[in-house]
């Protein structure tokens, strides 16, 4: 077991129960549980939302792509950061003026809620456990790699940090261990690309001349195509479109956007985490080039099939090398730092598939928004309780299958189901209840369909042919939400679409 | 003008009926501000897919162009993909410039007319 990450993994989590048993205090209302009291400035969410994104895929995962096929990985770099403009073009500002707290407030908005608000709770509730339990199941595989523990300790220890963090604290409490998390995340980078590009002397040629030159590597990791799954170009073109356009679907990266005082607020917030988005993925070559000439991709590969130890063996190795202090000290310190944050990102998933649970469902449709504030927030607390326990079980269940492609399916049902219906209730007054009701059942169920029986799962035995299905199966939300609109009309969303239009662009009457 | 029978998502700061928000979206001042944010966003949105379609188009069916070598072993598809960077993000900027000084001036001037029940 790696003490020293250990000793330092244990001291980020005393700060961040701290930071939890001050936010508990503070949390008395469902504004406070579900949206942090609306208190957070622009630049604390834009951090708050890069911490939902930079999870353990993002900072360990893309460094052993690159490391492992080159180039070809920095599409996750690019596109996950530019996905952020869609969001700010298209959703931040009109979210924040006309919900309250869930992308269902939305949809449901101009449109039958007995019908809607339960599909969009069901929507939200599938797509963010289908990315919670990837997310436990690669902590519990970590916490082997990086401190020595069995899967499963690892795997229930996150699971019970999760619980504790949202159970008592709410939105409040995951807002800012999100943010500390992307501040301790973001210097780390920096640190570890200094140190790495102090060996090339600071040139991004030598970096590159070093890779050519190398036997284990040459200038294919220079160049694209080298990557099996992006080599054909329809297959580039679906990965790199569905994460472009699925993350303003996403329940809960929409959700921060609630967690803002104003409009104005949730337009800077967008732009603070596209900045913080830029500044960190700008920096994902250095580490996977880097560590693939100075660890050896072959070391990676015999330590991690995955990749994911490479950029902690990197740290290791600039940092002074094995067996040094230094060295010791980095790479522990970025282990602890990874480990924070699976933990972080998993706490922003329990809330956003509590609150489709406790407020979609259950106080708008069961209750039919009867119940006083203590009531919603017992309920909601329960139900992050509940969806942790459903969490570590589905975790340890599934723990030794990989489970990566329901990462994918999550991305695919946001980007097929839910944009639609979103973009149309915002900008289309044609929008009915049945067309909404046909997008988002008929899109999940296409974007389930294409990855069952994609690659992904049945392998060289596909009936569909893409690893990932965006470029096909947008496309049909989009028509099956339009289809569904045109063939049986609705006076009442027509009329109701003119409130919507009114509040989401201009911000009259929005939540304060 | 009856009220609509689905529910609003939460209870309104503004509680207006039907006819008042008809009225704010038929008014010039509204149609100003659709005018002016779609007339950026569509063609920022236009531009900002056409940008990702020649990356994934130029790596996928022109891999000469992509290795063609700029400086040293820097190739375009290097300097293409690290200029995507602050192109989106000098877009974003822009974008949030544009909306504050066009568009929010537009907004406030609704809201006074809505306040004061003149929508037209």
């Amino acid at each position: 077991m790696n003490k020293l990450a250990v000793t330092l993994f244990l001291v980020l989590i005393a700060v961040t129960l701290y930071i939890t048993y001050w936010a508990a205090r503070r949390v008395k209302t469902t504004t406070d549980f579900y949206a942090a009291g609306r208190q957070i400035k622009g630049w604390q969410n834009g951090l708050a939302i890069i911490g939902e994104f930079l999870t353990a895929a993002a900072f360990l995962g893309i460094g052993g792509l690159i490391s492992f096929w080159g180039v070809d990985g920095q599409i996750y770099s690019i596109t996950w950061f530019a996905s952020y403009l869609v969001v700010l073009l298209l959703v931040a500002e009109p979210i924040r003026n006309s919900g309250k707290y869930t992308f269902a407030d939305i949809v449901s908005y101009r449109l039958d809620e007995r019908i809607i608000r339960p599909l969009a709770a069901i929507n939200a509730f599938l797509i963010s456990l289908m990315y919670l339990i990837p997310q436990m199941v690669a902590a519990g595989a970590l916490s082997k790699l990086l401190f020595g523990v069995p899967a499963s300790t690892g795997l229930i220890v996150v699971g019970v940090l999760m619980i504790v963090y949202i159970t008592f604290g709410g939105m409040l409490a995951a807002t800012w261990i999100q943010v500390l998390k992307a501040m301790i995340l973001l210097c780390g980078a920096y640190v570890l690309a200094f140190l790495v590009m102090r060996q090339f002397h600071f040139s991004v040629n030598a970096l590159f001349a070093a890779v050519a030159s190398s036997k284990d590597l040459g200038t294919a990791w220079l160049e694209p195509g080298h990557w099996p799954l992006v080599k054909s170009p329809i297959e580039r073109l679906s990965l790199g479109f569905t994460l472009l356009f699925g993350t303003a679907a996403l329940p809960h990266v929409l959700m921060r956007f609630y967690t803002v005082p104003t409009k104005q607020h949730a337009q800077g917030s967008a732009l603070w985490s596209l900045t913080f988005m830029m500044l960190f993925h700008v920096l994902t070559f250095i580490f996977g080039l880097g560590a693939a000439v100075l660890v050896g991709n072959k070391v990676i590969k015999a330590l991690d099939a995955g990749g994911n130890i490479a950029v902690p063996l990197l740290a290791r190795t600039v940092a002074g090398g094995p067996g040094t202090l230094s060295g010791e000290l980095f790479m522990a310190f970025l282990v602890a730092v990874a480990f924070i944050t699976i933990i972080a990102a998993t706490s922003g998933l329990c809330i956003a598939a509590s609150s489709a649970f406790s407020y979609d469902f259950w106080f708008r449709v069961v209750k039919r928004g009867q119940q006083d504030h203590a009531g919603q927030v017992r309920t909601a607390r329960l139900a992050a309780l509940a969806i942790g326990v459903l969490a570590i079980l589905g975790g340890l269940a599934v723990q030794h299958i990989n489970v990566a492609y329901l990462a994918g399916m999550a991305f695919a049902i946001a980007a097929t189901a839910n944009l639609p219906t979103i973009i149309f209730s915002l900008y289309w007054k044609g929008l009915t209840t049945r067309g909404a009701f046909a997008g988002m059942l008929g899109g999940a169920l296409v974007a389930v369909l294409c990855v069952v029986t994609g690659p992904s799962i049945m392998g060289k035995n596909a009936l569909f042919p893409l690893n990932n299905p965006g470029i096909v199966s947008v496309p049909i939300g989009f028509l099956l939400t339009y289809l569904g609109s045109v063939l049986a009309g609705d006076k009442v969303s027509a009329v109701k679409y003119q409130e919507l239009a009114v509040r989401s662009r201009s911000g009259l009457g929005a939540e304060s | 003008m009856s009220t609509p029978v689905t529910k609003p998502a939460f209870q309104p700061d503004v509680r207006v009926g039907p006819e008042r928000w008809a009225e704010a979206y038929e008014s010039e001042v509204f149609k100003e501000i659709s005018r002016k944010r779609f007339g950026f966003v569509v063609p920022v949105l236009v531009l900002f897919s056409a940008v990702f379609l020649v990356l994934w188009i130029m790596q996928s069916m022109f891999p000469a162009v992509s290795r063609y070598r700029v400086y040293g072993y820097v190739n375009v598809n290097f300097v293409y993909t690290m200029a995507i960077f602050p192109f989106v993000w000098i877009l974003g900027f822009v974008f949030v410039r544009y909306i504050r000084k066009a568009v929010y001036p537009l907004e406030r001037e609704l809201n006074r007319q809505f306040e004061r029940g003149q929508g037209q």
